[in-house]
């Protein structure tokens, strides 16, 4: 097991609870995205997934300590 | 050399346009500079026919200031820039309340016009800021350019 930081932004607040998530080793980005969300999206929103504040793929496979971000796409100015 | 300065602002922290065009001036002592572009984003007070009672705004602020960053350097060497500044301001913020400056220092209109229009573009699509809308018909997530979620209740 290892553990995982998840904060989520946005519309995922409402889904998502900020914390440590303690999850199998060798979980990949989507495995931890369908057990957060029941899904790749909610309602109707894929996720853009950053790990250690670097835009991360599906097969991006997480290790112990990382800190997952999870946001809508972006809606600056 | 050119003159970068982006910041991600709370909404208690000062912003005033006056300061803005001091430090551009400041950083062209030679007067190179024969225009500056000039955006301000405001919150506006009525979206779809719905009134709008302020705009929240929130950021991951250390990427934020990491994409500006990235952002005016390219557009500053793009477009021959001597100076660039983009301020982005988070917190809940009533209509009429200014959101988003961005000033683009250069020799002409030229270069200056496009320039603003490409970072502003640029900084809509590409920093990590996310806004929820508290309207008279309830809260909206926005979510992209214009795309409006009706807010959940937990």
């Amino acid at each position: 097991m290892m553990k995982v930081k998840v904060k989520a932004y946005s519309i995922f607040t409402e889904k998502v609870r900020e914390g440590v998530f303690e999850v199998d080793d060798g979980l990949t980005v989507k495995d931890l995205i369908e057990i957060l969300l029941g899904g790749l999206e909610y309602r109707g929103i894929s996720p853009v997934v950053f790990v250690n504040k670097e835009k991360a793929d599906l097969n991006r496979v997480l290790k112990d300590g990382d800190e997952v971000l999870l946001t809508p796409p972006f809606s600056g100015g | 050399m050119v003159f970068v300065s982006v910041k991600i602002l709370d909404k208690e922290e000062p912003l005033a346009l006056d300061s803005i065009m001091s430090e551009l001036a400041k950083a062209d002592p030679d007067h190179y500079v024969g225009g500056v572009g000039l955006f301000i984003g405001l919150v506006k007070g009525d979206v779809n026919g719905s009134t709008v009672f302020s705009l929240e705004y929130s950021a991951i602020k250390d990427m934020a200031e990491r994409v500006m960053s990235q952002i005016a350097y390219e557009i500053a060497e793009k477009y021959g820039l001597q100076g660039i500044l983009i301020y982005h301001r988070v917190g809940e913020l009533k209509p009429g309340e200014l959101t988003l400056v961005i000033a683009v220092a250069g020799k002409s209109r030229v270069n200056v016009m496009p320039a603003l229009a490409e970072a502003l573009e640029r900084v809509k699509k590409e920093v990590p800021v996310f806004k929820l809308e508290h309207r008279c018909d309830g809260d909206y997530w926005i979510v992209g350019d214009s795309t409006r979620i009706p807010r959940e209740k937990g």
